[in-house]
């Protein structure tokens, strides 16, 4: 019998999905086109499909992870919940004012984004209490009870409450969430000392607005998903994937449905850990490159994460998967400037009409168009030829820019990727040098639809000597879905100088270890399998920006002594100096629970050296003057072959771009990896 | 030029524009989270840019910071102190900088970046020190009828000589200021933005050679100066006049203060003819430009204009190469040396208006109506009560929101002209 775990992650325009098969250990790979106006059924298409295709039943099925864009998409589009918001009294504009500065100026079209929350169901409560926590006005009840009971009146879908300094102290906003959980039990309600308590008001309450404007939609696609694949015969435990790279129950997802936000690129991050760890490389720098972006995340033997992360026009500020955007992706659009001088994005072609060559009604060329001009992808590459790509449509699209550069098509098509590779490189290696990472020690490690075909142009620019193509690149987020930990992140500001509050220290990694424990207790974590990493938000007294320090596990007291001389290494690190005078100054302390997940076990296959098979096909490349470059099929390639570049290796969720210069070999868990040819 | 080369040229000179805005956000972003005082980290009045040897700004960080770096004249101040490898100018002096500084807060920091035995670029940049001494916590009062009454000036001179400290300057100028150990910081902070700015050219030169970065540095402001023509060139050739008037709520006898511009526009060449403006005013209200072509606070106006035409223009002071300033000397906008200047930040954003005024007199539909105007700078000072040193912070400009625009309404709380 079977035992299948499946991964699925829904993106705007496909819709991914691995089977892990933990009896023999096989993976099975399925792209779809996603169903946007319902992408629960889009999901379900999938499994029939895939399960289908691996002849395996509905009740093999023993665990089913997802990853979704339902809560980002709801933002960008601000399709989400009408939502009430209770706040102290005289704070009625936080989301309004936000930080005083006018994004997108100097310029005369510059707008304040609109809040999610509209002035008339914003309530101020005159309850206060001070930054230490102690009551100052307790809540006057009157006023709770009139302005819900008018908010719900007025319509509104959801409750947030944020009250000043509650991440110091919750006892108002809790006390005022029992009342409303009892008063009206159908009304959502959620309070920013449960979302994230940490200091800052302004993105404390973006994140707890945002939790909640999201929250019906979350809820709304998980109960069609839990419902679609309940009438397939699924019955294994349903997980979604999270911000932070780990997973969480739908239950959890649900009640903290922020923590979905930004959990898209974060699986793919976390699968490409886990296939450079098999392979021995600690060390690697992830390209996402997809229809839109390219996105980047550095990887030096730990996962990164950032607080300071935004979502359409709000900051969100819970932990995620450090992932930044480096510059195009395979949708984005070339253009002429009025001075002659070719760009090339940010404007995408989207997923709908896509990219000319698609042949779905766009006619501006992009990035992809100019692979297929060029002769790089070829044009039944892509999902084993049931998505046919137009070379002429390419060409076509592509000819008013070459027309005004005074170029042919497909040499406008080669600037236009010099250009995408350079504004990548230009973007990356400050991302490098600023982390005193020196890329040759480094593999690029590519996916996503265009990652393996630009990785190579990449590296050649940026000066990596390494680049690894995993297996199944095109799918790799769904990869991730599976290879997932479950990860939770509690933090606690303190905001006190460092020699001054080592007992408040201690006191409050304590209460977080606590914390960790209880939901990993929750989610059904035994013992063995836990781990907490702890770390603190450090800064030299009289700066406002802080640096997250790692800190060592072990005993707490340990931990804080640890912290000083953590602080001067990672800040030399980060700004080139430090200030022996300077006092510490601690905001935040952090724990983040990881609890391990079963993970697929890889045998790696005995290489088999010898001559690789015979391209299947031999391609001119207008890129770099290649007139006959072969091109070989992935899954002909085994452990122990190499091929030299200039190469095309096709498979069936991507085309990977092999210049000369460059080698690839199969390694014995058939990843390709790439090196400069010697 | 034949398709080869003009594709060459096209495709570096975006190349080089992108890295060298990397590079500058960079240095923002290391100086606003090192930075000590509030209005640097976070109101992030500061600017940080590279610079040609002939003082003109080639690439400027508009994600971070204040958007004021296009047109800042560095050309006077640079050569006012000949700077080796390894050292650092300073300066706060309005006059000596010759409008490069326009209040005494503004402290001025550059560094040469030398290549292949040659001066390649500098890195540079100012922030609004919160306090340089003088009458008031803040060193900005309205009542100052002298720029000696303002606080310390620093001429043009080396902070850093060969990597040293210039022990004896920076720690006069810390004696002099009401927040010493604040500014200290800020001043490692910004040293620590010019040193990575440092570091970054020498990779590219390893990576391009220096010829090449000095080019892509010249075509940089070519191709903002191109663009920017092709914007201006819309307007239609003619003379358009506005005037309008700063409060003299303040000044002996409570006068109001006539601003009067003649922009002459001229197949893509501006001229910013402020010839009728008053004389300079015994208040802090004078704006120090020395009348120099393009100077930042003369011409946001346009800045404003150019990037709303084309939000992607390569940003540097090329977009401002087309415009002449001409600004009679012992007026308001060019005042005589020693003029108080504190408070100009009134006075910039009045001439901002200004320029909307002429601008729609040209091409009315599209500008937007003058906003609420000034930027009212809260600011803190008290003892501190239990180490009993001052502390003074200047908090955050709070502005009335901007003007509304043909196509649609203006902006609540924050306006164009400086963006917050």
């Amino acid at each position: 019998m079977a035992r299948i775990r499946l991964g699925v992650d829904v993106g705007g325009t496909f819709t991914d999905l691995v089977a892990w098969d933990e009896e023999t250990g096989t993976f099975h790979v399925l792209k779809i086109a996603s169903i946007p106006h319902d992408p629960a059924a889009g999901v379900t298409t999938a499994v029939v499909r895939a399960l289908a295709e691996i002849g395996a039943q509905p009740h093999d099925v023993q665990s089913f992870v997802n990853g979704t864009t339902v809560a980002v998409n709801t933002v960008i589009q601000r399709a989400g919940a009408r939502v009430g918001l209770l706040v102290t009294r005289g704070f009625r504009d936080l989301l309004s004012l936000r930080r005083v500065r006018l994004a997108g100026a100097p310029s005369y079209t510059a707008n304040t984004p609109a809040p999610l929350v509209r002035r008339r169901d914003i309530r101020e409560i005159g309850e206060r209490l001070a930054a230490d926590g102690t009551v100052l006005a307790p809540v006057p009840w009157d006023e709770v009870t009139q302005g819900v009971s008018a908010l719900v009146a007025g319509g509104v879908d959801a409750l947030a409450v944020c009250f000043l300094h509650a991440y110091r102290d919750p006892r108002h906003e809790a006390s005022v969430k029992a009342w409303v959980r009892d008063a009206y039990p159908d009304l959502y309600v959620c309070t920013s000392s449960e979302v994230w308590p940490q200091q800052r008001e302004y993105e404390r309450c973006a994140a707890t607005v945002l939790n909640a404007y999201v929250g019906a939609t979350v809820r709304t696609y998980f109960d069609a998903l839990a419902g679609g694949l309940g009438r397939l015969g699924i019955a294994g435990p349903m997980f979604s994937t999270k911000s932070n790279g780990g997973v969480m129950s739908v239950d959890t997802a649900r009640e903290a449905p922020i923590q979905t936000l930004l959990s898209g690129p974060a699986s793919g991050v976390i699968a490409a850990k886990h296939l450079g760890s098999l392979a021995n490389l600690e060390n690697v720098v992830t390209l996402d490159m997809g229809g839109t972006s390219a996105d980047v995340s550095v990887l030096s033997g730990e996962i990164p994460f950032s607080s300071e992360n935004t979502v359409g026009d709000f900051p969100v500020i819970l932990p995620s998967v450090d992932v930044t955007s480096v510059g195009a992706g395979g949708g984005s659009l070339l253009w002429i400037d009025e001075t002659g001088i070719l760009r090339v994005g940010p404007q995408s072609a989207g997923a709908v009409p896509g990219p000319a060559c698609y042949g779905l009604g766009g006619t501006a060329p992009a990035i992809t168009d100019c692979y297929v001009a060029l002769g790089i992808v070829g044009p039944r590459d892509f999902l084993g030829g049931t998505f046919p790509l137009d070379p002429a449509r390419a060409e076509q699209a592509l000819a008013p820019v070459a027309q005004s550069l005074g170029l042919t098509p497909t040499e406008a098509a080669a600037s236009a990727l010099d250009i995408a590779t350079a504004t990548m490189s230009a973007a990356l290696l400050p991302l490098l040098a600023g982390r005193g990472i020196d890329q040759r020690d480094f593999a690029l490690m590519a996916f996503g639809g265009a990652g393996p075909t630009h990785a190579f142009l990449l590296a050649r620019e940026a000066g990596f000597d390494r680049v690894i193509i995993p297996r199944a690149p095109g799918a790799l987020c769904a990869l991730g879905c599976i290879l997932a930990d479950f990860r939770a992140d509690f933090v606690q500001t303190v905001y006190a100088g460092y020699e001054d509050a080592r007992d408040r220290l201690e006191e409050a990694f304590t209460e977080l270890d606590a914390e960790a424990h209880a939901w990993l207790a929750r989610e059904g974590i035994e013992q063995t399998g836990r781990a907490l990493s702890r770390s603190a938000d450090v800064r030299y007294a009289g700066q406002s920006y802080e640096l997250t320090v790692p800190l060592p596990p072990g005993p707490v007291h340990s931990a804080i002594d640890a912290l000083p001389g953590a602080f001067e290494r990672v800040y030399a690190g980060v700004y080139g100096y430090t200030q022996a005078d300077g006092r510490l100054e601690v905001v935040n302390l952090r724990v983040q629970a990881v609890g391990a997940g079963r993970k697929p076990t890889w045998r790696p296959e005995p290489a088999e050296p010898g001559r690789p098979p015979e391209p299947v096909a031999w391609r001119s490349v207008r890129y770099g003057g290649e007139d006959r470059v072969p091109v070989y099929r992935r899954d002909m390639l085994c452990a122990g072959h190499g091929v030299p570049g200039p190469a095309i290796v096709t498979q069936y969720d991507t085309t990977v771009f092999v210049p000369r210069g460059f080698r690839v070999t199969v390694d014995r868990f058939r990843n390709l990896m790439g090196e400069r040819a010697s | 030029m034949k398709p080869h080369a003009a594709r060459a040229s096209a495709v570096r000179t975006e190349i080089f524009r992108n890295r060298f805005q990397g590079i500058v956000d960079e240095m923002g972003f290391l100086l606003m989270r090192a930075a000590h005082t509030v209005f640097v980290k976070e109101t992030q009045d500061f600017v940080v840019a590279l610079v040609t040897p002939d003082g003109e700004v080639f690439a400027a960080s508009r994600k971070i910071g204040i958007w004021i770096a296009i047109g800042l004249p560095f050309r006077h101040a640079i050569r006012s102190v000949a700077l080796s490898e390894g050292d650092v100018g300073i300066t706060n002096s309005p006059d000596a900088s010759r409008g490069l500084v326009t209040h005494l807060p503004d402290v001025f920091l550059w560094k040469p970046i030398y290549a292949d035995g040659g001066l390649l670029c500098y890195a540079a940049t100012f922030i609004h020190c919160t306090d340089v001494g003088g009458l008031v916590p803040g060193s900005v009062a309205l009542t100052a009828r002298e720029q000696r009454q303002e606080g310390m000036v620093i001429p043009p001179s080396r902070l850093i000589e060969r990597g040293r400290e210039n022990a004896a300057l920076l720690e006069t100028f810390l004696a002099n200021s009401r927040i010493p150990e604040q500014n200290r910081g800020d001043l490692r902070a910004m040293l620590a933005a010019l040193d990575k700015a440092e570091g970054r050219v020498h990779e590219m030169v390893s990576r391009y050679g220096a010829e090449e970065v000095r080019e892509g540095s010249a075509a940089v402001l070519a191709h903002a100066e191109r663009q920017a023509r092709v914007i201006f060139s819309t307007i239609p050739d003619g003379r358009y006049r506005f005037v309008d008037y700063l409060e003299g709520d303040f000044m002996p006898g409570g006068q109001p203060i006539r601003i009067e511009l003649t922009l002459r526009a001229n197949a893509g060449e501006i001229e910013l003819d402020f010839s009728g403006t008053d004389p300079q005013v015994p208040a802090a209200l004078n704006l120090p430009t020395s009348s120099q072509d393009g100077h930042y606070l003369i011409v946001m106006g346009l800045v404003n204009f150019l990037r709303t035409a084309n939000p992607e223009i390569t940003y540097n002071s090329g977009m401002v190469r087309p415009v002449r300033v001409r600004i009679p000397p012992g007026t308001l906008l060019n005042p005589d040396p020693g003029a108080a200047c504190g408070a100009r930040q009134a006075t910039f954003f009045r001439v901002a208006d200004v320029v909307l005024g002429a601008l729609t007199a040209a091409v009315p539909q599209r500008v937007p109506a003058a906003g609420a105007g000034q930027g009212a700078i809260l600011l803190v000072a008290a003892p501190d009560l239990t180490t009993g040193e001052e502390r003074v912070s200047t908090v955050q400009p709070l502005v009335g929101g901007s003007g509304g625009r043909p196509w649609r309404d203006g902006t609540d709380g924050v306006d164009f002209v400086t963006g917050f």
